[in-house]
């Protein structure tokens, strides 16, 4: 999974949302050290997507020109998969004293 | 956004294919319909940095998608054609079948014999000489003095099968092996080395020289402890005589021909008589030194002879010698025929991919309607191109 993917899925799991809450959310949360821009931010959408990791919600009204996206049970698991990978290369880390 | 802000991204977002346009206008949306939408200017320039470093990406994201879908759609167009039309299917795919098979066959027969180097270093500079005289192979006294007096090869040797078929008791049973005398310098010439132990010395390929025996790599595994311990200084019993392991050959080394068992030293007597001179039944292998050529060594070989003739007139009366190339002595005369068997058998491909394209060409009535329907030439020319990949598939599966 690439680290855009990731950080999506992340951006997902407390509910649907759209391209640009995507966007902030990743920087908040990063401290701006990840920045998706539209490009790749689309571009990560439409794999997870074909993936079936994420799915696309119906737009609530005709005004509203902005298309949500929501987190698929697949996506949950993949992304739980995920982080025990990170947590585990991290612990790797620690017991080599990379990290303290 | 700002006016310029949103123009610039527009302008780059329409350089992206069709499909992504749709979905990036949908992001572009979101952002400047968010409460925060003035984005600072380094905003902005960070953003389409991103437009244009993702471009390339894109393009090859969509061009990989179209191209598995229109291929594999043309796979299933190509297959149903040929399961509608079993007669065609049949005959075109038999008559590539037949055309690859012969082609397959007579160029297995070229590589094999003509095309393929041989398996050892430098196997362009090697050279049978060929001796023929009262009867075809040279005596040892004369190859002595022939790789005494040559310069233009850097080592020769000689090498003959023994008189009967070898019999080794293993103990429990016989079995009969498939050997080779050879000289001391034959891994030299060859360019190899035992992957255990060594090859025999020049000392024990003197007559009188202590009983010394090469295995190959399957006779050490067959017979000698399954290969498992080095075999070195084991004795083994060849037709009653004992012989004193000193080396292993590599698994892939066989020499002159498959399958050879052992090697033992010939162990020749250089300084024979008349008789000896004059009846050998060896064959001999030669590396052309640095900077020499088969043409040069060729001549040598034919002043030597000469000299050989006038020294030993009674024995080397008849004495022909010729260097000959791998080639030129497993083909003999037969080389020009067997590349005009090859030129027919390609012929005989062309032939055939003729006559299916014959037939090809009668059955584009489903095409015709295709191109009514408006496909384009590039379309049509793709259907067929498949059609025909897959019978050239299948012909050469057969």
């Amino acid at each position: 999974m690439t680290t855009a993917g990731y950080l999506i899925l992340l951006s997902l799991v407390e509910g649907p949302s759209h391209g640009y809450a995507i966007m902030q959310e990743t920087e908040a949360r990063t401290s701006s050290d990840v920045m998706l821009g539209p490009a790749t931010l689309y571009r990560s959408l439409e794999r997870l997507l074909a993936d079936g990791l994420i799915a696309e919600q119906a737009r609530t009204s005709d005004a509203d020109r902005r298309r949500e996206y929501s987190i698929t049970p697949a996506g949950r698991a993949a992304l739980r998969t995920e982080a025990e990978r990170l947590l585990d290369l991290g612990s790797q880390a620690v017991a080599k004293g990379v990290l303290s | 956004m700002n006016r310029v802000a949103t123009k610039l991204l527009a302008i780059l977002t329409f350089l992206y294919p069709s499909k992504f346009r749709a979905g990036l206008a949908d992001v572009l949306f979101s952002i400047s319909d968010s409460p925060d939408r003035q984005l600072p200017p380094r905003r902005v320039l960070w953003m389409c940095w991103d437009l244009i470093r993702n471009l390339p990406g894109a393009w090859i994201d969509v061009m990989a998608r179209n191209r598995s879908d229109v291929l594999l759609s043309e796979l299933r167009y190509g297959f149903r054609g040929l399961i509608r039309s079993p007669a065609y299917a049949a005959t075109a795919i038999g008559t590539i079948g037949l055309g690859v098979w012969a082609s397959a066959v007579i160029f297995s027969v070229v590589w094999g014999v003509v095309l393929q180097p041989l398996p050892y270093p430098g196997g362009q500079d090697l050279f049978m000489i060929l001796a023929e005289g009262e009867h075809p192979g040279i005596s040892y006294p004369n190859f002595a003095d022939l790789r005494e007096r040559s310069r233009s090869f850097a080592s020769l040797a000689a090498y003959r099968a023994p008189r009967e078929v070898a019999t080794f008791d293993t103990g429990d049973w016989s079995v009969q092996l498939s050997g080779m005398e050879a000289t001391a310098s034959l891994p030299t010439v060859l360019g190899v080395e035992a992957s255990v132990g060594r090859w025999f010395s020049e000392t024990e390929d003197q007559p009188g020289g202590p009983p010394v025996i090469v295995v190959s790599q399957s006779f050490s595994e067959k017979y000698l402890d399954g290969g498992r311990t080095p075999p070195i200084g084991r004795s083994v019993q060849i037709d009653d005589v004992g012989f004193a392991v000193v080396g292993v050959m590599p698994a892939d080394f066989s020499f002159p021909y498959p399958d050879i068992d052992y090697w033992i030293p010939l162990r020749g007597e250089a300084s024979g008589s008349e008789r000896a001179r004059r009846f050998g039944n060896l064959s001999m292998i030669a590396r052309v030194a640095p900077g020499g050529s088969a043409v040069s060594a060729g001549q040598e070989m034919s002043g030597i002879t000469a000299a050989l003739k006038r020294e030993f007139p009674a024995a080397n009366a008849s004495l022909r010698i010729s260097v000959l190339s791998r080639k030129e002595y497993v083909l003999g005369d037969v080389a020009p025929r067997l590349w005009l068997m090859f030129a027919a058998v390609i012929l005989f491909l062309l032939v055939a991919c003729s006559n299916v394209a014959v037939l090809t060409y009668s059955r584009t009535a489903g095409l015709r309607v295709r191109l009514a329907v408006g496909a384009s030439r590039l379309a049509i020319a793709r259907v067929v191109l498949t059609e025909c990949v897959i019978v050239t598939a299948l012909g050469s599966a057969l």
